[in-house]
């Protein structure tokens, strides 16, 4: 950890700011070790939180692989795209914001804090978007949902089970949602973080706080690295 | 934790090769790869992950425990979507209903 | 031994002991225990609220112990009022009561004590875990005003999803709520011993409570979060009505199987590992003995939290699921025996040629043994696959894993709440009372539950409201074992709550046991330690001869 502490000196030097320390440590570096450390082991619970999802979704979707093609077929493969392009954007400003933190550019941070709010409301905007169009084409299980109605001639008379069509939206909607209520919950940190970047409430500058929640920012981006070839790119092909 | 401060140029390479991989895998999703399809889009998707762990969640910049602590989660979620495949996979094996 | 305790506190140049000595139990007022963020307290909180709980679950108990002394059902009014009750029996000792027993009392108490910190790592954390526990666990509690459930603890679908009619989805939620409350413990422990380990107290100078604990913490923190998953998929389906694991709705209910015993067979471990931790600390401070393979022991722990992710599809063998699956899990769960064994051997070998004093701790970590013993052996034979055919869903598993889970986990709890509750409250218990009680909790065990294997082997099916006239005498057996363990139950409960009317009193360390919770006070300081301690030795340094020339490991006049 000696290049560590070296890096610390830098940063406190630059905005000569010491963290308090809570009683139960005894010192900076073993409170923001343990802080970093327990937002990674969180993050190991979300990885199995999603996995039984994920596996969930595999094994449908190994099960009946021509109806899961066919229902992702209606979904808007573009508007995943762009929305992919939005949320590796705002890993890009969150990354940015981590470094603005170390090196104490307080004007800096709030800034490209706020960018990342704004690209996950963007996100969240897109998805509303989808959400819509979905309800529309009547795609949404236990509302209501039909097999559209130009895949009817492909579902019969390739003897599919518009069953495993609906399992497919009521997966992707449950992933989906599930998802985004993270980005929801990662919006509003970010929110009061940077509000208190704005009043310098952090002792110590806030470099931990804020690498903490670019953590989690980070993890929901890579959630949905995940979702949008599983769930927009089953082309069957 | 405090390791070396990343420089904007970095995280932009990794932005840049993240943009790649996001156009690489819609296109290798037009590809008539057949089975290998859903590989090859996981592989990317892996790599994709690896980029973002390494450089914009600093694990380059941490020790071995926290290394190792996302190696096991990654481990821990193949191992569960794997052993629960086995079953899937081997169901049909034997020719009789229900079995 | 209290009086070289202060002598040497005295030689070291601590402040005299003063009559009003500052413990972590002066204040009493509501908000002070409600907001507070010490984990001693937050111990104290969780001991109380999971004692209700298992009140709860022992009352189904024995109303199902009571309907079961007829072969006809005449004590409840119907088969579905049976149903609820085996579920609520299961829900309340399982989630509410087993899962956070040991780690979140004894183990939020002395977690931080044994490797010397101050609190855990995020105390606020902690409370909110607590606090998560209680939403679940009013939730559990509306249930039961408000109609109970049928499912058993288990939610089959399509069951759970299409066909009960009572209050599955609030019990789904009050699941989710106790798997964070489990969630967060684990998470803390798995910093706290990372980071805020003691100068000097290396891992493989951690007590094995430690080591058990960590354990169990993985468990909580990668199998915890898929249950709560299984159990809100069940949510959406039941409210939603579209298919996720009905079959008639092209779902797969085995998919429901596997996600629910990912989690609830290393839960298991969750159960019995931190009882296993407790065992490893009273066997050799009542042998006198240092631990025989400390290491094992240690390394044991970590495997049985591995291979306990490994084996969950034996409950599966008779459900549909692939049977090549089943030969790799049947095989995968005779390989748990070994390290189970491994602990056990080594604390029988820990007694050998010790000093062996029969406290009442002792007495359970003893009976401990034995009935982990007979609750593996026979886990050993559920394993094999075509026994299990005959076996499945009989009283042969029920026996099996009451021997687990009450033989094991509950005297371990006991025996453990026994050896610490000096520490925790700095009150003594009567000792004959002690004995008495375990020697009745042994006693009504064997009696209510040995009866069982006889029972499931000779086909008596589990879950049933009625059976058949010719197992009426074992049934009876069992019903009166049961009335013995209930008295042995409640002993304690009454001459726990009795120690409390004096002023605390008991020494800093009766047992003269070696760990470092015994070195600060009885009760403990808010602040644990006057000094953070440092670790100069390997943990359990005891010897037979010099018992009373002891005085705990790493302090001589080091401060
Ligand atoms: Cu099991």
């Amino acid at each position: 950890m000696d290049t560590a502490t070296m890096g610390h000196t830098d940063a406190a030097a630059g905005s000569a700011l010491i963290p308090l320390l809570s009683h139960q440590f005894d010192d900076v570096e073993q409170q923001s070790y343990s802080s970093i450390l327990g937002m990674w082991i969180f993050l190991a619970t979300e990885v199995m939180f999603f996995g039984g999802l994920l596996t969930s979704f595999g094994i449908y979707r190994y099960l009946h692989p021509h109806e899961f093609a066919l229902a992702s077929h209606n979904l808007y493969m573009w508007w995943g795209f762009v929305n992919t392009i939005v949320l590796l954007t705002s890993s890009l400003t969150m990354a940015l914001a981590v470094r603005a933190s170390q090196l104490g550019r307080r004007t800096e941070l709030v800034r490209l804090l706020l960018a990342t709010m704004v690209l996950g409301t963007c996100f969240l905007g897109v998805k509303a978007i989808e959400y819509t169009t979905d309800y529309h084409e009547h795609l949404i299980p236990g509302l209501n949902f039909e097999v559209p109605e130009h895949q009817l001639g492909e579902v019969v008379e390739r003897g599919l089970d518009p069953r495993m069509m609906q399992m497919f939206f009521v997966l992707y909607f449950f992933m989906t949602m599930l998802h985004a209520i993270h980005l929801i919950i990662g919006i509003g940190m970010l929110g009061v973080m940077a509000y208190l970047a704005h009043i310098n409430w952090f002792s110590g500058g806030g470099a931990v706080q804020i690498e903490v929640g670019g953590l989690y920012w980070h993890f929901i981006d890579i959630v949905w690295v995940f979702l949008f070839p599983l769930l927009y790119l089953i082309s069957g092909k | 934790m405090h390791h070396h401060v990343a420089t904007i140029k970095t995280n932009l390479i990794i932005f840049g090769l993240l943009m790649l991989l996001l156009v690489a895998t819609v296109g290798a999703a037009e590809l008539p790869l057949g089975p290998l399809n859903f590989p090859v889009a996981m592989l990317i998707a892996a790599t994709k992950t690896v980029l973002i762990i390494f450089y914009f969640m600093h694990l380059t910049g941490t020790d071995k425990l926290t290394k190792t602590i996302v190696g096991t989660m990654f481990l821990w979620l193949v191992l569960m979507i794997l052993m629960i495949m086995m079953d899937y996979l081997s169901r049909d094996w034997l020719q009789i209903l229900g079995k | 031994m209290s009086t070289t305790v202060l002598d040497q506190t005295a030689a070291a140049g601590h402040k005299p002991p003063k009559p009003h000595r500052e413990t972590y139990l002066d204040a009493w007022t509501v908000k002070s225990w409600l907001l507070t963020t010490d984990h001693k307290r937050i111990g104290i909180l969780y001991l109380i609220s999971i004692t209700v709980f298992f009140l709860i679950g022992g009352v189904a108990a024995t109303t199902m112990r009571l309907e079961l002394m007829t072969p006809k059902g005449d004590l409840l009014s119907s088969p579905d009022a049976y149903n609820r009750m085996f579920t609520l029996h299961g829900v309340a000792m399982i989630f509410f009561f087993l899962v956070p027993s040991i780690p979140a009392t004894l183990g939020n108490f002395l977690l931080p004590l044994m490797i010397g910190a101050r609190d855990l790592a995020f105390p606020i954390i902690n409370l909110m875990s607590w606090y998560m526990y209680m939403i679940g666990g009013s939730i559990a509690i509306a249930i039961i005003l408000f109609g109970g459930i049928d499912t058993g603890w288990t939610f089959y679908t399509p069951f759970s999803t299409m066909f009960s009619n009572t209050l599955v989805v609030p019990a789904a939620f009050a699941v989710f709520f106790a798997g964070f409350s489990s969630i967060f413990t684990g998470f803390n422990f798995i910093v706290t011993v990372h980071t805020m380990r003691a100068p000097g107290m290396t891992w493989f100078r951690l007590p094995l409570f430690i080591w058990a604990h960590y354990a169990t913490s993985l468990i909580m923190i990668l199998g915890t979060p898929v249950l709560a998953i299984a159990v809100m998929l069940i949510a959406v389906e039941r409210l939603l009505r579209v298919g996720i694991f009905d079959p008639a709705l092209g779902g797969d209910p085995i998919l429901f199987q596997h996600l629910f015993w990912f989690y609830s067979h290393p839960a298991v471990y969750i159960m019995v590992l931190p009882g296993m931790g407790v065992i490893s600390e009273i066997v050799p401070c009542f042998s006198r003995r240092p631990i025989f393979g400390y290491r094992f022991i240690a390394y044991s722990s970590i495997a049985l939290a591995i291979l306990g992710f490994i084996v969950w599809g034996h409950h599966l063998f008779v459900s549909g699921q692939s049977m090549y699956a089943g030969l790799v899990f049947s095989f995968l769960s005779f390989l748990v025996a070994v390290p189970s064994a491994i602990k056990v051997f080594n604390w029988t070998a820990t007694m050998h040629k010790g000093a062996i004093r029969f406290d009442t701790p002792m007495l359970y970590a003893i009976g401990f043994i034995g009935l982990f013993t007979v609750g593996g052996l026979t886990g050993i034979m559920l394993s094999t696959l075509a026994v299990d055919v005959h076996l499945h869903d009989t009283y042969f598993v029920v026996a099996h894993f009451h021997y687990v889970m009450v033989g094991g986990a509950v005297l371990a709890y006991l025996g453990g709440l026994h050896f610490w509750w000096p520490k925790i409250t700095g009150r003594m218990y009567p000792e004959m009372f002690g004995k008495l009680s375990a020697l009745a909790v042994f006693i009504g065990f064997n009696f209510t539950f040995f009866p069982q294997f006889i029972l499931g082997y000779l086909g008596m099916p589990r879950r049933y409201f009625e059976y058949a006239p010719e197992f009426q005498v074992l049934n009876v057996m069992s019903t009166a074992g049961a009335s013995v363990l209930a008295f042995g139950y409640g002993l304690p409960l009454i001459y726990f709550l009795w120690s409390l009317r004096k002023p605390p009193s008991a020494p800093a360390n009766p047992w003269q046991a070696t760990g470092l919770e015994w070195q600060t006070e009885s009760p403990p300081p808010t602040h644990n330690f006057e000094f953070t301690p440092k670790v100069e030795k390997a943990p359990y340094s005891y010897s037979p001869v010099a018992v009373e020339g002891f005085d705990g490991y790493g302090d001589h006049g080091s401060h």
